[in-house]
């Protein structure tokens, strides 16, 4: 059992050397498209980033709530909602991802 | 793309260059530029672990129960602090039972990504974690980690059974939910950290470059306004180191908090 997990975590550190960094030069789009490109990025960074902050906004306003109401659950309220803030930032962050690595211009 | 080095990566491709890139070559393994063949985010985390566990040692000699010095009292804030969210607080309080065993592997990736994060406020070093692959290697052992250590906890058969959803019969309309849901939280984790730090350089170095527009531009119009206008490139950029700073320790806790978390829930023994 020992000598298998060994074996396979030798064959992962294998592959994961042997595989030369997998970056091709990024081709081009014709003009036209890298416009729409570049248009239709600003408009879901926008939607995205709107959404995202009426969802944090609405997260902190309850938070904030429920500090005021009960300051003694301080302790387990900021947890959740850094927690929730967390993966609510991170959908705004997956659009910039996107756009960061389609704009290329 | 065009690849700059930073100060400290063009040292260590100057000084080991020649030494290593003939054991690439053997190796199968052909860099871009020949003559810069190691990246600089792999020179710097290198370097960053090494200051680490050197750090670490150092210090270890130097800890006391019954006289902790100035530093030793600091750091054990990292442990356990009032605002309670401290490693072995987040441990206690998440994992709870047998939790605190977990401090050594969550302990480290977090102050691992941490200098990292931080490391590009000093002139000549950039953040590793501002490529995608440093967070997607600290993912990564964080994915292997929780789920062997689930295995490890309940058995490898139990700890399949929890993919499996609540009952039998929802098992195939479950699993393939619960195997999305495990590759995002890789995904997540890894876009989290990248794209946070790339957004905190992006920033700075827009807001430079539209101070140094507004200087040239001044130039134009006049020497003694454009002489003035420098000032702006100088002071403008500089609440976005501020804020640099902020997210470096922000990511860092995240990417404790989340390990946490999942280790939580693969360990979870359900009564």
């Amino acid at each position: 059992m020992r000598k298998a997990m060994a074996l396979a975590g030798l064959a992962l550190v294998l592959l994961v050397f042997a595989a030369p960094a997998a970056a091709q030069a990024p081709q081009k789009p014709p003009d036209q498209v890298a416009m729409w490109i570049v248009i239709t990025s600003g408009f879901a960074m926008a939607i995205g980033s709107a959404f995202c902050g009426m969802a944090q906004a609405k997260a902190c306003a309850a938070a904030c709530e429920g500090l005021a109401r009960n300051p003694g659950a301080a302790d387990q309220i900021r947890f959740a909602l850094i927690l929730a803030l967390v993966l609510i930032e991170s959908l705004a962050l997956y659009v910039f991802a996107i756009v960061y690595l389609k704009v290329t211009y | 793309m065009e690849h700059h080095l930073s100060p400290f990566g063009e040292l260590v491709n100057r000084l080991l260059g020649p030494v290593l890139l003939p054991l690439l070559e053997a190796l199968g393994y052909h860099p871009h530029d020949p003559h810069q063949p190691i990246p600089d985010h792999i020179a710097t985390q290198i370097l960053i672990a090494i200051l680490v566990v050197l750090f670490a040692l150092w210090f270890r000699r130097r800890m006391s129960a019954d006289n902790p010095g100035a530093l030793q009292l600091c750091f054990e804030q990292l442990l356990s602090n009032s605002f309670s969210v401290g490693i072995y607080n987040l441990l206690d309080s998440i994992v709870g039972h047998h939790g605190r065993r977990h401090l050594a592997f969550v302990g480290t990736v977090g102050v691992f990504v941490l200098v990292c994060n931080a490391i590009s406020l000093i002139p000549a070093f950039t953040s590793p974690t501002a490529v995608h692959v440093v967070p997607l290697g600290c993912a990564l052992s964080v994915f292997l980690y929780y789920h062997v250590s689930g295995a490890r906890t309940v058995g490898v058969a139990a700890y399949g059974k929890h993919f499996l959803g609540p009952i039998l019969p929802l098992a195939p309309l479950m699993l393939p939910i619960e195997l999305v849901s495990h590759t995002a939280r890789l995904l997540s984790l890894t876009v989290r950290l990248w794209v946070n730090m790339v957004v905190s350089e992006l920033l700075y170095l827009t807001f430079l470059g539209l101070g140094v527009l507004m200087v040239t531009g001044a130039w134009h119009i006049n020497k003694v306004l454009g002489g003035a206008a420098a000032v702006v490139p100088l002071v403008v950029p500089a609440p976005f180191v501020a804020l640099h700073i902020f997210v470096a320790f922000l990511q860092a806790f995240v990417f404790t908090l989340l390990p946490i978390v999942y280790i939580g829930g693969a360990v979870a023994e359900e009564h």
